[in-house]
């Protein structure tokens, strides 16, 4: 009986999981996902309850099978550590993201990125083994940033340039990261991500993971606008399940 | 259904790249160890995998990769520097005057694309290889297939590239000549196609199958005598007769359909990747062509980024009564003051041209709108109106926020997000009858390859056949059928235009570089990083 390498045996895991739980989101969601056709009918959800699934997708992803010591509690007094990097913050308003995002590019500091979450580049030159491209692209709800989804990748990856895998490229970005928002970072063995670092700092939650190969993905996500899109959700959930009269 | 059920499954494989990684109720089955006696046990599990062999095409659509390099530096497609904008260190300026450079982001973009595919090819074959299951075979192949896609777009883009096809195999490889990778990934095909399946339905939709590896061996054929030096035209002629006579492809009755944001009934698109603004995100092209007001016309989530344009040139290559004789009738040209004769070439869809207007038909606003100036040389000559004009002034420093023609080749959706869910064409029918016209043309077998061609300007509506085919008339009908589906510089390079000046570089102060037929620049540099990090590769002849 041959073990696939362990990768491989992490991929297959969260793949044949996401099977599993894309039918149970199915049932939740309807006609949100329409059976006939992966393009769009002009009955698509609208994006904000994309926004939402994702969401509470990602979250559960964290948390669900996790130990529950983990979970965020929510106090009265929530910290104001929202800053992310180059002059972006959680919540900052559309706008001013744009704003800077111009200003930046000005400075050619960044660079237009491929797109999607992607969208804009910065080429780190010094600080690691060898160039690091970074990309991001924020998630707004409400039209300020709600999540900042973040890729690392060395620009002479390769297949055969075995040091320049994500796997490496993560214990640099550990580092860099403990110096820019503190040393506490945590690790979690994620039953479907592996190796999982997390810190979480009044409303702002950081996660670091290798992707694949190539890429290290972080993810820094306001907790207080998570927390406000899991209370809509399970209310949505618990007026679904209301028996009809 | 269970036709309905595979490709769903297989959808689900090719957005796993999207998410983080998943999760399941409280109740989870939790694996200690994922070994083969607990997976691949099904068709929907190894059609699972599959899927992110798949998800490495999703950076097609994206700017800065293998679709950006080939479109930029060819004569139908520019991003001129506007202002304060789209300067972005020279590099785009390089790929269309043609100095490339060895550090250019998007020639390292396109390196890692296409490398990091065949890496993800690998290693699922290799899984699949030590499996002991009858399944097995039938999905090696197809990553093959797949594998020699990635292989050929590499060989094509940087000529000459290493070849890897072991995942375990730790040495850093060297590099193989263009027709060392060219016979390579024939062999593959050669044993692989017999093995592909040749149906099209919601199975096969978006995976490779026999008709999709005919099409680029094809292709290998078309461009043999750049490729290798020999030209095979007999081959190739009979690897598209195979396609269009035995294969289930058809024209579609309106060319725009193939590109309709729900495109997936298309009867001529072989081989797409088939997008979705939510699960498998990355076609941005509405982002990258509009303008930033054009957000109102379509209602957009998103401002745009006012990129990407038609050469002018290329644009009047559609209206010109001359060489595209047709129906005459009003369309936009030059500065768009007011329209004029010209041809109406029904894929005039490709482009939107002319005034704009908000959803709900009032006038759109330009607020960054350049001083106007009636010539449009140093202004907008509209003024603030939102006017896209096909003409462009300059490519930089001074490049008009509204010049160029831009690209409306897939259907934008209202309401739309910056992803788009359009099917992303890769391979299509046309492209193959095209080709078959062409090797024909070459072998001498003019009056078939006549009818061929005119076959398509038939479809494209409101043209007149050709009554003579010509190298010229034959390249400008592929440029307009294909426009933007990543075959231009592929062609121009073949009929050794390339090297051309074109647009109206003379007398501008950064012309475009000119060049002959076969020289170095007809192969993008390899990526200094990748030099760097493995010394037994070698840069391409002609490039420090």
């Amino acid at each position: 009986m041959r073990t696939i390498p362990n990768i491989l045996e992490k991929m297959l895991k969260y793949r044949y999981k996401f099977l599993l739980f894309k039918s149970q989101i199915r049932l939740h969601y309807g006609n949100a996902f329409p059976n006939n056709s992966y393009c769009n009918s002009p009955g698509y959800p609208m994006n904000k309850n994309s926004i939402l699934f994702l969401t509470l997708f990602t979250a559960i992803v964290f948390f669900q099978s996790c130990d529950t010591k983990l979970l965020p509690t929510f106090g009265d007094d929530l910290s104001k550590s929202d800053s992310l990097f180059l002059g972006f913050h959680l919540g900052m308003a559309q706008k001013d993201f744009f704003d800077q995002c111009t200003e930046l590019n000005k400075e050619q500091k960044i660079t237009q990125g491929p797109g999607g979450t992607t969208n804009v580049e910065y080429r780190i030159v010094d600080g690691y083994e060898s160039e690091v491209s970074m990309r991001f692209f924020p998630t707004f709800i409400d039209e300020k940033i709600f999540e900042m989804p973040v890729t690392y990748s060395y620009i002479a990856w390769a297949p055969w340039n075995r040091q320049y895998w994500a796997e490496n490229l993560l214990d640099e970005v550990l580092e860099k990261y403990k110096v820019i928002y503190g040393e506490d970072f945590k690790l979690i063995d994620h039953p479907t991500q592996g190796k999982v670092h997390y810190k979480m700092d009044g409303i702002r939650r950081i996660n670091l993971f290798v992707k694949d190969e190539q890429f290290v993905q972080a993810v820094f996500t306001d907790l207080k606008v998570e927390k406000r899109l899991k209370e809509e959700f399970e209310k949505s959930q618990s007026e679904e399940n209301k028996p009809s009269n | 259904m269970k036709k309905l059920i595979n490709i769903r499954y297989f959808l689900i494989g090719l957005g796993m790249s999207y998410f983080a990684s998943s999760c399941v109720d409280l109740e989870e089955e939790v694996f200690s160890a994922v070994t083969a006696d607990n997976f691949f046990k099904t068709d929907e599990e190894f059609i699972s995998a599959l899927g992110q062999a798949y998800t490495s095409l999703g950076g097609l659509g994206n700017h800065s990769g293998l679709w950006s390099i080939n479109e930029i530096s060819s004569d139908a497609i520019t991003i001129s520097h506007k202002g304060g904008d789209w300067f972005d260190g020279g590099v785009l300026l390089q790929l269309h005057q043609h100095e490339f450079k060895t550090d250019n982001p998007f020639l390292q973009n396109s390196w890692n694309f296409l490398f990091g595919g065949i890496n993800t090819c690998n290693r699922l074959i290799f899984s699949f290889e030590a499996l002991d299951n009858p399944n097995s075979p039938a999905f090696i192949a197809e990553l093959r297939a797949l594998r020699a896609l990635y292989y050929y777009w590499a060989m094509d883009a940087f000529g000459n590239v290493p070849i890897v096809t072991d995942f375990t195999d730790v040495v850093a490889p060297e590099t193989k000549t263009r027709k060392e990778v060219y016979d390579f990934i024939l062999r593959e095909l050669n044993e692989i196609i017999p093995l592909l399946p040749v149906t099209k339905d919601g199975t096969t939709y978006g995976r490779m199958t026999k008709w999709s590896a005919l099409m680029i061996r094809m292709k290998l054929y078309q461009n043999s005598e750049v490729y290798t030096g020999t030209a095979q035209w007999a081959l190739a002629a009979a690897d598209a007769s195979e396609i269009i006579n035995s294969g289930p492809y058809s024209l579609m009755p309106s060319y725009k359909d193939n590109f309709a944001i729900n495109n997936s009934r298309s009867t001529e698109n072989i081989f797409v990747y088939p997008y979705d603004k939510v699960f498998a995100g990355g076609f941005n092209w509405v982002m990258m062509t509009l303008h930033i007001v054009s957000q109102s016309t379509f209602n957009l989530t998103q401002q745009p980024w006012n990129g990407y344009q038609t050469v002018e040139e290329f644009y009047n290559s559609y209206i010109d009564p001359v060489k595209n004789p047709g129906v005459q009738g009003p369309v936009w040209k030059g500065l768009a003051l007011t329209q004029s004769n010209g041809t109406i070439d029904g894929r005039l869809s490709n482009f939107l041209v002319g005034p704009q207007v908000r959803a709900d038909g009032t006038t759109l606003i330009d607020p960054g709108v350049e001083p106007t100036d009636p010539t449009g040389r140093n202004g907008d000559p509209n003024g603030p109106p939102l006017t896209f004009m096909p003409y462009l002034n300059e490519i930089s420093p001074g490049g008009l926020r509204q010049a160029g023609a831009r690209i409306a080749k897939y259907e934008f959706e209202r309401g739309g997000t910056n992803n788009m869910s359009n099917d992303f064409v890769i391979f299509r029918l046309s492209d193959v009858i095209l080709s078959l016209a062409e090797a024909r043309f070459r072998l001498g077998q003019t009056s078939e390859a006549l009818a061929l061609v005119n076959q398509i300007r038939a479809r494209a509506g409101n043209l007149d056949p050709y009554n003579t085919l010509t190298d010229e008339n034959l390249l400008a009908e592929r440029g307009r059928e294909m426009y933007v589906e990543m075959t231009r510089r592929q062609d121009l390079i073949r009929f050794k235009k390339y090297g051309d000046a074109w647009w109206p570089f003379a007398g501008m102060n950064r012309p475009k570089r000119v060049h002959t037929p076969g020289s170095f620049l007809e192969l993008f540099p390899i990526p200094s990083p990748q030099l760097l990090a493995n010394p037994k590769l070698k840069q391409n002849p002609g490039y420090n």
